[in-house]
């Protein structure tokens, strides 16, 4: 699907043994009664120019792993390196620096724009307040980008509440790329979007992909959708990454119970594959709050022995290319592709 | 549209007309939909937010509300009783043991103040005619039906006690506690996560055989679509614009809309480029004369944009129609 140039493989952002734990309970001078493992020792990278598919369930940290990718959330330890050097040690101007580099597209794009500005002013503002340029050359800039997302330049004088959900994404993604970043974390940009609009969003952001080289973290929960704007995919259960690797390598060889259960679930597109026999997964995605040791899919696994129940799997390279965290020695056969 | 198959038809809609009135003008969010369900067949009924799915749910059990909503017109008989001529006070029998609804967001639909069994219960009551531990033993036999582990524990419980899948158990549990001749599932898995949709998903195919079920299913996934239907009906801007069995919709769709959505199903299995349906969803408080969808579709001629089509028998049985002049199938 993807062509992978081995040469063209160039890190952007290597995330190392990253941890975040949000406190619950406690006050102002007790400690925190226990902690939400939102993410939980995860080690990847990120490659110039690619796509890194983010999948999994709701509470899995996803989302959380995006906002420490950008540095929005403080984290807990770890480290995560944006072309080399580390985000949490900026200094104040590396920082401001870093805000043009990278950028964020969210799911509902419309609450996260000031209603009562005129589209122009939305998409704008990230210029203005970096002093890219102002005035009428501000102005062509904003019809510029209002071109490439496809829409109207004389848009920018509209309201953002007069356009459809789908029009709506665009100018979020037209404001994220008005500072030509280098990487951009979508975050379930196409989940709020209805089936006929979605094609056009996941367009563009192949689109924008090549035309700007820009690298995606995109973070969804729909495996298809990911399998087809991705190169690579991390996938997430509880915190913790438990399989990570080229996009391919990773649908032909399914290493993970949960990634074979991931797949399963999603229900086929086609009539005719009913009577394909697929192992649905049992139980539920577990609490992520102070989690007992060992896999934290355990529970929900059907190959799961007494180890898997005590020792943390680490994540390790089964093959080439391809990491894993499971103890056990499993490889995904439904007929499923 | 006539179906010639009438003999197994337990509900069937015609001609349904509803809309809101505001003040910026009418909505008309179902405009003469007609469609039948046969019994014991699963029909799905899709469409994107605001064609008019639930509406036409709502609009079949009269739980539309006046003002601002309105039904103008059409009839739906159940199993040979028109339910529109019913004195409302007998809605209460065609709610629960006629149809039953699954709805979208099981945590607004239950009632925090009372335990789970309670609930199932009240339903066993009042639909099946029992009374005391009687019920009570019935709705703990639901809780199992819906494969609720320990059902006499959680006969306790309230609902914040219970997770997103297991509370779209309940609702699957006090729905068939009624007994209802069609079960109504309004996107029961939309707020789910994948692994508990699929499970939610398996059960109501399991439940569809043990106790042999009529569904009508809403939904937007054509995921969901493929496993759970028999037959399909497709909605755009409040109108039914084609109607057909579910292989039919995978392999032979008709009218332009449907091809197109399903054409970004096959490009992105194959990694290419979607296929785009241009244009925005409809604005449904100024609809387009016509065809209400030829401003987006490509093959739009001139008689689109002034006549609305009507329904076109495609396979001669009544069992594919389509709203289009020009039609895509093959023959």
């Amino acid at each position: 699907m993807t062509e992978i140039d081995a040469k063209a493989k160039e890190t952007l952002l290597s995330v190392r043994n990253l941890k975040k734990y949000f406190p619950i309970g406690g006050g102002l001078i007790s400690k925190a009664k226990s902690n939400v493992h939102a993410v939980d020792d995860v080690t990847l990278d990120v490659y110039a120019g690619q796509t890194l598919g983010l999948v999994g369930e709701s509470g899995c940290g996803k989302t959380t792993m995006g906002r420490l990718a950008l540095k929005l959330l403080p984290k807990t330890s770890g480290e995560i390196y944006f072309q080399g050097e580390d985000i949490y040690k900026y200094t104040a101007e590396q920082e401001k620096k870093f805000r043009t580099r990278a950028q964020l597209i969210f799911q509902d794009s419309f609450s996260s724009f000031d209603s009562r500005n005129k589209i122009g002013k939305i998409i704008g503002e990230p210029l203005e307040v970096h002093n890219y340029c102002s005035g009428s050359e501000l102005e062509d800039r904003v019809a510029e980008l209002l071109r490439t997302v496809g829409l109207k330049p004389e848009l920018m004088h509209e309201y953002p509440h007069t356009l459809a959900a789908g029009q709506k994404q665009c100018i979020g993604i037209a404001r994220s790329i008005a500072l030509n970043p280098a990487f951009i974390v979508a975050d379930e940009p196409i989940s709020a979007l209805d089936v006929s609009v979605r094609a056009m969003v996941l367009n563009l952001l192949k689109d924008l992909q090549a035309s700007h080289n820009l690298t995606y973290m995109f973070i969804s929960h729909d495996i298809r959708v990911v399998r087809w704007l991705s190169s690579h995919i991390a996938v997430m259960y509880v915190g913790k990454l438990v399989e990570y690797g080229e996009t391919e390598e990773i649908f032909a060889h399914r290493l993970h119970p949960y990634t074979e259960a991931l797949l399963c679930a999603v229900p086929i597109e086609d009539p005719r594959a009913r009577h394909i026999k697929r192992e649905i997964l049992l139980g539920e995605v577990p609490s992520p709050v102070d989690p007992p040791p060992g896999c934290r899919f355990a529970a929900r696994c059907k190959l799961a022995s007494e180890r898997c129940f005590k020792e943390t799997p680490p994540l390790l390279e089964r093959r080439p290319g391809h990491w894993v965290a499971c103890f056990e020695n499993f490889e995904g056969d439904s007929e499923i592709s | 549209m006539e179906e010639t198959k009438t003999k197994d038809i337990i509900l069937s809609v015609k001609d349904l007309s509803t809309s809101f009135f505001l003040r910026e003008g009418e909505v008309k969010a179902v405009d003469g939909v007609s469609f039948s369900v046969r019994k014991g067949e699963c029909l799905a009924l899709v469409g994107e937010s605001g064609s008019g799915k639930t509406v036409t749910a709502l609009s079949m059990l009269r739980l539309v509300v006046w003002p601002p909503g309105k039904i103008k017109s059409g009839e739906v008989i159940l199993d040979g009783v028109s339910v529109f001529d019913l004195p409302m006070k007998n809605m209460k029998d065609v709610r629960g043991k006629g149809m039953a609804m699954i709805l979208q967001e099981p945590m607004s639909s239950l009632n925090p103040s009372q335990t789970i069994g309670q609930q199932i219960q009240e339903a066993v009551e009042i639909n099946q005619g029992l009374k005391g531990e009687e019920a009570k033993k019935k709705a703990i036999e639901m809780l199992g039906i819906v494969r609720i582990p320990s059902p006499e524990k959680r006969y306790y419980n309230y609902p914040h006690e219970l997770s997103g899948g297991m509370k779209q158990r309940i609702m699957i549990a006090i729905a068939l506690s009624c007994r209802p001749k069609v079960l109504i599932a309004d996107e029961p898995t939309c707020s789910l996560d994948v692994t508990i949709q699929a499970q939610i998903l398996r059960l109501m195919q399991q439940l569809r055989k043990e106790i042999d079920t009529t569904i009508l299913f809403i939904t937007s996934d054509l995921g969901i679509v493929a496993e759970m239907a028999d037959r399909v009906a497709i909605m755009y801007a409040g109108q039914l614009i084609e109607i057909c069995d579910v292989f039919t919709l995978f392999e032979n769709s008709a009218h332009p809309y449907t091809k197109g959505i399903m054409g970004s199903i096959t490009a992105m299995k194959e990694g290419g480029r979607l296929n785009i349906i241009s244009g925005d969803p409809p604005d449904l408080m100024a609809l387009p004369s016509g065809c209400k969808f030829h401003p987006r579709c490509e093959y739009c001629q001139e008689i689109c944009k002034t006549e609305e089509p009507g329904y076109t028998d495609l396979s001669g049985t009544g069992d594919h129609w389509v709203r289009c002049h020009f039609p895509l199938n093959k023959k």
